[in-house]
């Protein structure tokens, strides 16, 4: 039996190619856009994890504010959980060129390449250093400077200080270009000099530094061999490593203190023994001395007493010795990359939804109708006495081929082309080998059972009623569908206005109401998803606009150094005043604190204006939808809007801030105001006084200009930076910039979603409409004979179809709107809020192009209409 | 009496992968206006395409015809659709009315396009359906249905009447009332009318009787009494 079954499938889907294609594309298309998208977070990932791991980026990365000596290391050394440890050496440096000049951050490069070779380049190109006076630098980004193999490199320090103190040379030759796994990022970090911006880095040689101390130390943990990096496993893995880090950092933070104040207290005691010897032959010889004499030896005795007790006093201000333990969530490239995979994640959580639901329509319909078309065939194997099981595996073949031979299409695609594509809309920000394209089996086959499943179930739905019709009733031919009233003539006010080929519109809509939702519902999902990525758009690109633009409406940050003399904070303040443009400026203080509500606890930063009826032509402290503002008092503190649902804080609330492990000050919320960029809280100095018992010491300057001028901005910076006690400079505008170029990574989403709704809203019109003008080709000839010219004929179908897509546009975008909020808050990164606000242009343009797409459709198949031969079409019974 | 159709060495020639099918090898005849027409043969004599052409559904290969002095053969597609617009009215053996539109929409889908229309209301009610206005075909009996397709036809004011086997659905009764109808249009308002028919039973009651065979005229009868359908029995 098998063989004449299989004869008759194979004629059918040679006969009805097209439907059978159509089945076959929205397999492909919705298979290739679900695993594409799917994979592209991974291999993303997994691209970068095994660039890592094959160049051994640092785990943890150890500053100290005294740098580390070798009982540092030695003790680092027995930590258990390490494989491997680098000290190194790093400065600032600057390149000059002509008129502009770049801030370089200079690496150690180790000597001997071993298991502890941490953070190792990749050469792209010529050699690594051989010796003294050879760098190897980064493939050139700098747009004033061409830096190749063979350029001579000058450095300078930046600053007062001599930059041969630090490096035995300050010329290098390029001898190679490398990559580092430690910058994949466009954005390199900050600096204290220059204009506060690392544009570049080089390597040289580690014998090149003349630091009395290494000032990091590299550590790779073996508790994460296994681990990819950017996962949950990573993070809980790495945090023994972390507790024990961070035990030896307060340990021999302390040691080191204790050894610099010992050290400084015995020299202090050589010095006062002297001094004591020297009283004590004065003593013994003072009888011998003229009284003017004794006079002079007395003052300088004097002096030196009172040098000591300076001495003294300096030794008990020592600054305490801090040790950071950082982590790879302190590398710019780690952290930028991993976001904009998780991006990519979050709007791949959309598109199974749409692209399912479109797929098992287009299904049912293709099948249904050629079920429709078997009529008298299934009368006739049924009469012949073949059992409805058998007549049934025709169209569950037929069906399981179209979606199998699509499934593998689509998973060929999806793992291969698309991945390709996304990232490398990346790949212009990040600086990461080529893609590695992950194949998981395991996925793949799981799509392809539920897409078999899917489309096979749905032919047997579909036969099912007309296999429960007996034989004879099957072999007469199906009515067409009768007409009927329809609702809208009962109410003649409106009817009675309608043309009459709009009322023949009207009657078609509803006659046909399963094709009706069909198209609604395949249209809505391709609006819904043009405006989830025009609303994406607009709200990552507003984040720069409103926080730069609207929140902070100062020009200028200054960060300056904790505990300035007067001097030289009046110095800055001088310094400051003197810039051209100045307006005027407002001190802050800035330090990072945690804060919690029940068991919820956020970090944050903690901002303190020293004028708080200033604060507000600052920084905008307002409410985001209403846009009231709020009064910074000594009631109590505003709290940024992502901060407070974080902690679920609501206005009046009482929340809590730490200090210290032990300490916590209750206060309350009296504001949530917009904000975009990282989290913040705000009080009043006269509040902070009370709670902290004591003078906030304002660290941060936020400063008014008008009219700043692009081309004045390295000048201004320059000149601040050189004052004693300034840590960095940035703009607002910079700012905003940066913010503009993660808009590009953006695009190519939007580009996708726009593109998997123009070929879902394509096979969706381009399936039913094909249906609509087969089913109705006597009528449509009918009209022909009646005279009706081409244009005419084409409307008369068509006129439904521009209704349809309506309706459907409006759907998708209430569709789209709620899907856009979820998307956006799902793919939300911890330290950023995304713009609530979608424009009403992307509404706009979300329907249009819908139309267009829908207009396209009309296209192609116009031809079918116009090929329907009056004479054939009337000549067949129905 | 003047010609107002004439036909002379109309060929029409179908392919069929290599096969090619004369379906009408030289056809010549005139009809006079006013004329009640038959043009009968058996199937496959190549009625239905002279027909077609005559319609402007269908082009010929060969040949010419002219239709109120106007040569028809030469138009273009936009040309022929103007002329089924303005000169032609169809009535088709099975009906073809457009299921989703009632019996008056559907005569307005007609009268609609066209300059000098008969008001759709009272054609239904010349063709006796004055009481089924508002029915949907699928509520009509065949002979009903035919009425409509008779009154969609005829409310286009056409100068030609051209009806492919209006009968051979319907049973005899039915038929004789709609021959009756067509025979009767034909009298009182001098509208040409050309029917096809397999059924030579009926040739008597025509003004001019064309028999083809063969996709070639085989005799042109003209029956100077034509004998009243009441009286024709088959």
């Amino acid at each position: 039996m098998g063989k004449t079954l299989f004869k008759d499938i194979f004629r059918e889907i040679k006969k009805s190619f097209s439907r059978f294609l159509a089945i076959l594309a929205i397999i492909a298309i919705s298979i290739a856009f679900f695993v594409g998208i799917n994979m592209t977070c991974p291999d993303m990932k997994i691209t970068a994890d095994k660039y890592y791991k094959d160049n051994k980026l640092m785990d943890f990365h150890l500053v100290s504010s005294v740098g580390f000596n070798k009982d540092d290391i030695d003790s680092i050394k027995k930590v258990s959980g390490i494989s491997g440890i680098m000290p190194s050496y790093s400065i600032d440096a600057m390149i000059y060129s002509e008129d502009t000049s770049y801030v370089v951050k200079v690496h150690s490069l180790p000597n001997i390449i071993n298991e502890n070779y941490i953070n190792r380049v990749s050469l792209l190109s010529g050699r690594l250093p051989e010796k003294s006076g050879e760098c190897v630098i980064e493939k050139n980004n700098l747009e004033n400077i061409n830096l190749l193999i063979g350029t001579k490199i000058k450095l300078t320090s930046g600053n007062s200080s001599n930059i041969l103190d630090n490096i035995t040379t300050n010329e290098f030759i390029v001898v190679g270009i490398v990559q580092s796994p430690l910058y994949i990022s466009k954005e390199k970090g900050t600096s204290a000099i220059g204009n506060g911006k690392v544009s570049t880095y080089m390597f040289i040689p580690e014998s090149d530094f003349k630091l009395p101390v290494y000032n990091g130390i590299y550590i790779t943990s073996s508790d994460v061999q296994e681990s990819f990096a950017f996962t949950n496993d990573y993070d809980l893995k790495i945090d023994s490593l972390r507790k024990s880090l961070e035990n030896v950092a307060i340990e021999r933070s302390n040691i080191r203190y204790n050894e610099i104040k010992s050290e400084s207290i015995k020299l202090l005691q050589i010095k006062e023994n002297e001094f004591k010897k020297m009283q004590e032959s004065f003593n013994a010889s003072a009888k011998y001395l003229t009284n003017d004499q004794k006079k002079d030896i007395l003052l300088n005795f004097t002096n030196a007493e009172k040098v000591i007790q300076d001495a003294k006093n300096e030794i008990n201000s020592i600054p305490k010795v801090i040790w950071h333990v950082l982590d790879r969530n302190t590398n710019i490239g780690y952290v930028d990359y991993g976001n904009a995979a998780d991006r990519m994640d979050a709007i791949s959580k959309v598109f199974p939804i749409i692209f399912v639901i479109v797929a098992i329509l287009v299904c049912f319909t293709s099948i249904g109708r050629l079920v429709d078309e078997q009529r008298s065939y299934i009368g006739i194997m049924k009469a012949l006495g073949y059992s409805k099981r058998f007549i049934v595996l025709k169209y569950l073949i037929y069906a399981s081929l179209a979606s199998l031979t699509g499934g593998i299409i689509g998973i060929l695609i999806g793992f291969t082309l698309f991945p390709s594509f996304l990232a490398n809309a990346y790949s212009a920000l990040y600086t990461l080998p080529k893609l590695i394209l992950k194949v998981d089996s395991t996925f793949a086959i799981l799509v392809m059972i539920v897409a078999v499943l899917v489309t096979s179930s749905s032919a047997v739905i579909v036969c099912y009623e007309t296999l429960m019709q007996n034989a004879s009733s099957l072999m007469i031919a199906k009515a067409p569908k009768p007409g009927k009233t329809i609702l809208l003539e009962r109410i003649p006010f409106i009817w009675r206005r309608l043309k009459f080929t709009h009322k023949v519109t009207a009657r078609n809509l509803f006659r046909y109401k399963s094709r009706f939702f069909m198209t609604v519902i395949g249209i809505a999902g391709c609006s819904a998803l043009l405006l989830v990525g025009f609303a994406l758009k607009d709200s990552i690109g507003t984040i720069g606009i409103k926080q730069f633009g609207e929140i902070y409406k100062y020009q200028m940050t200054i960060n300056i150094n904790d505990n300035l003399s007067k001097d030289e904070n009046v110095n800055i303040a001088n310094t400051i005043s003197n810039i051209p443009n100045y307006e005027s400026k407002l001190n802050l203080l800035s330090k990072s604190i945690n804060i919690r509500l029940g068991s919820k606890e956020s970090n944050c930063n903690i901002i303190v204006p020293e004028d708080i009826n200033a604060i507000n032509s600052y920084i905008a402290l307002h409410d985001r939808v209403s846009q009231k503002e709020y009064e910074l008092t000594d009631v109590g503190v505003i709290l940024t809007e992502k901060l407070s649902n974080k902690i679920g804080a609501k206005i009046g609330d009482e929340i809590y801030i730490k200090n210290g492990e032990s300490e916590e000050y209750k206060v309350k919320l009296i504001g949530i105001t917009e904000n975009y960029l990282l989290h913040y809280l705000y009080m009043s100095p006269s509040l902070y006084e009370k709670l902290y018992k004591i003078k906030p010491a304002y660290n941060q300057i936020d400063v008014k200009l008008t009219n700043l001028e692009n081309d004045k901005k390295y000048s201004i910076s320059k000149n601040i930076v050189s004052s004693k006690g300034v840590a960095s400079v940035s703009f607002s505008d910079d700012m905003l910039e940066k913010f503009s170029e993660t808009i590009d990574s953006v695009n190519s989403a939007v580009l996708i979603l726009i593109v998997s709704a123009a070929l879902l809203s394509f096979i969706v019109l381009y399936t039913l409409t094909n249906i609509n003008i087969s089913e109705r080709m006597r009528e449509i000839a009918t009209i022909k004979v009646l005279g009706f010219y081409e244009k005419e004929v084409s409307n008369y179908v068509y006129r439904e179809n521009l209704i349809l897509t309506l309706i459907g546009s409006l759907f998708g975008l209430l569709l789209g709107f709620y899907l856009a909020k979820f998307v956006i808050i799902t793919s939300e990164v911890e330290i950023l809020m995304f713009g609530r606000d979608i424009y009403l242009i992307s509404y706009i343009i979300s329907v249009i192009l819908t139309l267009i797409f829908s207009w396209f459709v009309n296209i192609v198949l116009l031809k079918k209409i116009k090929n329907i031969n009056m004479v054939e079409a009337l000549k067949t019974v129905e | 009496m003047s010609t107002f159709i004439d036909f002379s060495d109309i060929k029409k020639t179908y392919k069929l992968g290599d096969i090619e099918i004369h379906a009408v090898n030289g056809v010549n005849f005139s009809i006079e206006k006013g004329e009640f027409a038959i043009i009968a043969g058996a199937s496959g004599a190549g009625k239905s395409t002279v027909l077609n052409i005559l319609g402007g559904m269908d082009t010929a290969d060969g040949g010419k015809f002219y239709v109120d002095g106007i040569e028809i053969s030469k138009f273009n597609q936009k040309e022929l659709t103007t002329y089924r617009r303005n000169d032609i009215g169809f009535v088709f053996q099975f009906y073809n009315l457009v299921p989703n539109l009632n019996s008056l929409e559907n005569v307005e889908l007609a009268t609609e396009i066209c300059k000098n229309s008969f008001d759709p209301k009272i054609i239904l009610e010349q063709v006796g359906l004055s009481d089924r206005l508002y029915n949907f075909p699928s509520q009509l009996s065949g002979g009903e249905q035919q009425r409509v397709s008779i009154a969609r036809a005829l409310a286009k004011n056409p100068k030609l009447l051209l009806c492919d086997e209006p009968t051979g659905a319907l049973d005899d009764i039915t038929g004789k009332a709609i021959l009756k109808l067509l025979q009767d249009t034909c009298r009182s308002t001098g509208m040409t009318v050309i029917v096809i028919t397999h059924n030579l039973a009926i040739t008597p009651m025509a003004d001019k009787v064309i028999k083809m065979k063969n996709g070639k005229v085989e005799s042109i009868t003209i029956n100077e009494t034509p004998t009243p359908v009441e009286r024709i029995e088959w």
